[in-house]
Parts: structure tokens; sequence; C-alpha cells
């Protein structure tokens, strides 16, 4: 039926507005984007740029304002909720009440009219898959946040849906739970082949389980790709800044060699940075550095040097803030493991402040 | 605020003995009194004589003949019958039409929710009895219904669909009288769902009906057995309505009780039917207790 070649969704130019096009919020701004056959792929982005909106114009929750949706190929716009072969894994379960823990993973398959000796074994297999075997004759009412969770995926999962629409499924959960959780979906998507589209607001979460990621604000794709690709060449300064701790350091373009570029703050810092820059002289742009590719140098051996002005323990690392000559701080990562000699540097002590190779990103937007 | 009373049992019953007072006085002593009557002799000039007998309820069940013997007699059981079977009539129509009803008004936007409940409400702003012979006008001879069959010369000066004085009349009056009673407990249950669930029903394939018959219904059942049984009682009791829209032909036992009362002086009779009747009730509550009890240890779901 599909092979790898199909995308799962295709997304194409889609606009949507709440609430009547006179006075209304636009949640989708021309989105366009491609859900690939059986891969685990992300919706990240901050509360209220319009991953929850998109979601539900797949599950057909809410009807695009423009543009289309293409589920295997196939245009969905026409087709009611209950006609999509994908199914949704509620932030708040939604689990029913009012029926046990078998009933409420049997519920998609009955409506679809399976025989009853095929649901049984199909339930059977779902409980085992989510280790909830012992739960089958409970309501939701008698378990747990995070057993209520396995429920929830399991309901969805049992229709063998192609695809499974998680909304933050586990930002009710407490964090350690939720790190086993984390495992455990990927292990699900890889075990039914599924494909997964995953929301979330966590950039830790993103990162550690998505094959690729949409980073989105405002309504608006800001990029797509893997979670290497988004974290270390960031499309734009909103990406930069929203995947993990990082450094923008605002510099204009200064004189260019064949294999270096100097780069200049607004504060007179000049940095010399091994790295060649299709920019013309003169041109405004922002450095993004991580903390962890922020080196602290012995004074006079750095790019640059600066101050230490402050000192965070954080248990496995450390940050480190120094300060360059201009004022600008950056922010940087140590390892706390034992021996290191940054271990004895103090608040204010002079220090050189250097880069690791190959770490700085260019960034125009 | 109230923690005081909640440790103390005593402070707490002397805070709710002005309810216990209500209820003894208009309730309960009322309720005795009645039962005791039921098991009293008959006075034919009204009241009782302070004999104990079982006469009251014999009546039901059998008549004296001329010889003075016990025959049976299911007149009363007939009246009893009618009376339950259309009073259920009745109250199948109101859920019919009631759950519908319910279920657009909580879709509503709020404002337009609180207006459209307020005008559900609005028939009991108006009397019963000018409201059922307003039925009387419609339906009786020359009526609204009527009048066109005359105007087109189907009917002669004298000829009536004959809707009125019919069992089809009666239920008509209960449902429309009652109506508002089923509307409001399935409105209110209505309002406590979590139409989440509906859309998880709806993306697990259920179709609408799909989704009220396996989602709604079971979870807004509570607010339907309360509206049934806030129908259903005061349908059997009912008198006026009756009386009014079915004639002496379709006699039941709210009809009953109040002419054995008003009219015939049987005061023993009357109360005895009147305890079958309050029998019946207490059953049905007992019943909807126990519904209702499954459905909240089910309905504290998120
Ligand atoms: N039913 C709705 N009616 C009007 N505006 C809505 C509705 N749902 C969402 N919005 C708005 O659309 C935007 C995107 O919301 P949403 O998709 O829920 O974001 P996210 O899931 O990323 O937090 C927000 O500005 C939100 O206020
Ligand atoms: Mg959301």
């Amino acid at each position: 039926m599909a092979d790898d070649h199909t995308n799962a969704l295709e997304v194409r130019n889609v606009i949507k507005v709440y609430g009547g096009p006179a006075q209304g919020v636009t949640a989708l701004d021309n989105v366009s984007l491609d859900i690939r056959h059986n891969e685990f792929f992300t919706l990240l982005g901050p509360s209220g740029c319009g991953k929850t909106t998109l979601l539900r114009l797949f599950a057909g929750f809410e009807e695009v304002t423009e543009g289309e949706i293409y589920l295997y190929g196939e245009e969905i716009e026409d087709l009611a909720p209950h006609e999509r072969p994908v199914n949704t894994v509620f932030q708040h379960y939604a689990l029913f009440p009012h029926m046990t823990v078998r009933d409420n993973i049997a519920f998609g398959l009955r409506r679809l009219g399976k025989p009853d000796s095929e649901i049984e074994k199909t339930v059977r297999e779902m409980l085992g898959m989510v280790h909830m075997e012992d739960f089958g004759d409970r309501r939701p009412t008698q378990m747990s946040g995070g057993q209520m969770q396995r429920v929830a995926l399991a309901r969805a999962l049992a229709p063998h849906p192609k695809v499974l629409l998680l909304d933050e499924p586990l930002s009710a959960l407490d964090l350690k739970l939720r790190q086993a959780m984390r495992d455990e979906l990927q292990r699900l998507q890889r075990e039914t082949g599924i494909t997964f589209v995953f929301v979330t607001h966590d950039q830790d979460e993103a990162l550690s389980m998505s094959d690729r990621i949409a980073v989105m604000s405002n309504g608006e794709v800001q990029q797509i790709g893997g979670p290497v690709d988004i974290y270390k060449r960031p499309a734009n300064r909103f990406v930069a800044d929203f995947i993990g701790d990082t450094n923008l350091i605002d510099v204009s373009v200064g004189a260019r060699t064949r294999s270096s570029t100097k780069f200049r703050t607004s504060g007179g810092v000049e940095l010399a940075i091994k790295q060649t820059t299709e920019h013309a002289e003169g041109t405004d742009l922002s450095l993004n550095v991580r903390p962890e590719n922020v080196l602290i140098a012995p004074v006079g051996k750095g790019k640059t040097d600066g101050t230490l002005v402050h000192k965070t323990f954080l248990g496995r690392t450390s940050i480190y803030t120094v300060q360059m000559k201009d004022g600008t701080e950056l922010k940087t990562r140590y390892s706390n493991q034992e021996g290191r000699h940054h271990q004895t540097i103090d608040i204010g002590d002079k220090v050189g402040i250097d880069f690791a190779p190959n770490s700085i990103a260019v960034l125009t937007s | 605020m109230s923690t005081a009373f909640q440790k103390d049992p005593r402070s707490r019953w002397l805070a709710l003995s002005p309810t216990y007072l209500v209820i003894a006085i208009f309730m309960a002593i009322p309720l005795c009194i009645m039962i005791v009557i039921s098991f009293l002799e008959q006075n034919v000039y009204g009241g009782v004589h302070p004999n104990f007998t079982l006469a009251a309820y014999q009546q039901i069940l059998f008549e004296r003949d001329f010889d003075d013997n016990l025959v049976f007699d299911p007149a009363y059981l007939i009246i009893i019958g009618r009376s339950l079977l259309l009073a259920l009539v009745a109250t199948l129509i109101t859920i019919v039409i009631g759950f519908p009803v319910a279920y657009y008004i909580v879709r509503q936007p709020e404002r337009r929710r609180n207006l459209l409940i307020f005008l559900v409400t609005i028939p009991f702003w108006t009397n019963l009895l000018i409201r059922t012979f307003a039925w009387l006008l419609i339906l009786g001879r020359g009526g609204i219904l009527d009048s066109p069959f005359k105007w087109v010369g189907l009917f002669g000066p004298d000829d009536s669909l004959g809707l009125l004085y019919t069992p089809f009349a009666v239920v008509l009056g209960l449902t429309y009288t009652y109506l508002p009673l089923m509307v409001l407990p399935i409105y209110a249950s209505l309002e406590k769902l979590d139409f989440r669930l509906v859309e998880a029903a709806a993306d697990l394939y259920s179709n609408k009906w799909s989704a009220i018959r396996y989602v709604v219904v079971p979870l807004t059942l509570p607010g339907i057995v309360a509206g049934a049984i806030l129908v259903f009682i005061p349908c059997v009791g009912n008198f006026v309505t009756v009386d009014l829209l079915g004639g002496a032909k379709n006699l039941m036992l709210g009809s009953l009780v109040q002419f054995q009362f008003a009219t015939a002086r049987n005061w023993p009779f009357g109360s005895a039917v009147a305890v079958i009747l309050l029998l019946f009730v207490v059953s049905n509550m007992l019943f909807y207790a126990r519904i209702n009890k499954g459905g909240s240890t089910q309905g504290h779901g998120s």
C-alpha cells in the first residue's frame, strides 16, 4: 500500500483563521510541510504557535481556511474525523470514564465493526504493549496519570491508524515518568511502524525522540530538520534561541580573507573566526555559539579576553558567564569532571575566550 | 465556615433541625395520617369511623355484589394500568423530544444557552389550568385543528376530528405539561459532560449517532433517569390535564383519588389508592438512587 517514498502527510499552503475573516485569529499562516511514512515527526514551538491547530486539522476536528492536506496522497478535507484513518492521543487522555480499560481500547475496533475474536486479541496485545495487562478491568478513574496515559496510547494504537497524532501527551506527567515515556514512545513507534506526529513545547523531548522536527512560531514553520541539524544549524535567531541554550552575538562583517572572517561587535570587539562567509563586508548579522562551544583559555590565548562574572553549579555541568570588553556576556558550559583547570577560576578573574572549531553559525534573521 | 459543624455531629443536627421540622410537619405527619385513614372505615358523610379494616384495599380488587359476596372487579386495575401506560408513553415521548432539545441548547454559546433555558421554563409562569384550556381550544370540536377542514368543506357543522377526550389528547397534554421537567435535568447533566470525550469518540470512528449512543447517553443517564422520574410521577398523579383533555372515559389514578375525596366521600379508598401510588413512587426513587450511584462512581473522569 504505502511504500517508503510516499509521504504520510503533505501540508500545502495551509492557512487557518479562527472566528471569521474580519476579526479572526490567524493560527496557521501558510504552513507547508511533508511528514514521511513511518517517521517520528515532532511539531515543536512555544504555546500558542499553532501546533494543536495543525494536529486538529489532521484529525478533522477543524477545517482549513485555505490550502490542502493529503494523507498518503489522498486529499482529506472532505472526510469527517471518524472517516480518517488517524487516531489521536489527547493531552488530557479523554478516556471514557464509564468504560473499563478493555472497553476503552476496544472502542475504535468495535466502531469499525471488527469481529469479536479479533478485538479480543488486539486488546490483549495492546495491553501487553503498554505493560497494562493487569488493568484491563479497571476504570480510568481508578488509575494514575501515567497509567491513563498508557491506556490512551493503547486505545489510539489499537485500530492501527495510518498516522498517530499525539498532543503534548507527556506534559501532565512528572519528570521521572516523562523520561521513561520518551523511550516508551520511541519503542512503540518502531514496533508498530506507524507514523507518529508528536506535538510538544519541550525542546528536550523533541530533540531526544524525533526523526525530524518542525519548529514553529506564530503560526509559521521556522525550520524543518533532524534534531542535530536544528541544534547545530538553526535557520534563524528564533530557532537558535528556542532550541537549547545559546549565545547570540550581534556583529557586522569586517575584513575577510580566504579562510577566515573578522566580525566586529557593536561595542568594538573584533573576533577573527576561521570560517568563510558569503556575506559582504558591513553586513549586520548574528553569531550563534552554543555554551559548550565557548571555551575558557589562558589570557591572551583566545579570540579575545574577558572577565568571569558568574558561576552556576548545575550538578553534572556548570555554567560560567564571561564578559567581553564591550560588556557582552557569553555563557559557557563545562563538565564538572574532577581535575579540570577551570574549576580553579574565580569570579573577577581575567580569562581568554575561545570558540571550538566550526562551532559558530551565522544567522541573518 | 462550617468546620465546627462538621466536627461536632450534634451541632450539625442542630443546624439542620429546621429542615427536619419542615419535613416532619409537611410530609411525614400528613403521610402517616393518610396511611392510617386508608386502614379505617368509611363514613359516607365524609371523614372516617375509627375502626380498623382492610376494606379500602379490598375495594381496589373486589366488589360486593347483591348477596354481599366479594367478586373480582378489574375496573380499578384497568384505571391503574391505563395510568401507568399513558404516563409511560408520555415519559418516553418527553425523552425523545427533550434529549435533542437539551443537546441543542448545551451546544450553543453561553449567552444564548441561558436565554434558551429561560424560554424552556416560561410555560411554568402561566397557570396550568389556562394552558390546558388552550389545548381544549386547539383539539376540541370546532377548534383550531378542526377549522381548516370546515373551511375547505370536508366537515359539516357538527363534524370533528374527534381528537379531544381520547388517550391521544391525554398523552399530548401530559407531554406538553411536563416536557420542561425532562429538558432541565438532561441539560444539567449534558452541561457537565466533557465534550472532548465526544471528540475522542469521533476520532475512534464513531459517527454522530454512535458517539451519542455509546458516550453521551451513558454519561448523561442520571439526568435522563431523573427527568423520567420527574415526568412519570406527576403524570400518574395528574388530574387537571387528564380530566380536561381525557374526559370521563379516560379516568386515571390522580383523578380517581381526587374523585374519592371530593365527590364520593370515600376517604379510606382514596387514601389506599394514594398509598399504592406512593409505593410506586418510592420504588422508582430507589431505582434512580441505584443508577445514580453507579453513574457517579464513573462520572469523575478527567
Ligand atoms: N477554537 C479557537 N478559537 C479561536 N482561537 C483559537 C482556537 N483554538 C486556538 N486558537 C488560537 O489559535 C492560536 C494557536 O493555538 P494552538 O493551536 O492551540 O497553539 P498551541 O497548541 O501551539 O499552543 C492561539 O493564538 C489560540 O489562541
Ligand atoms: Mg496545544
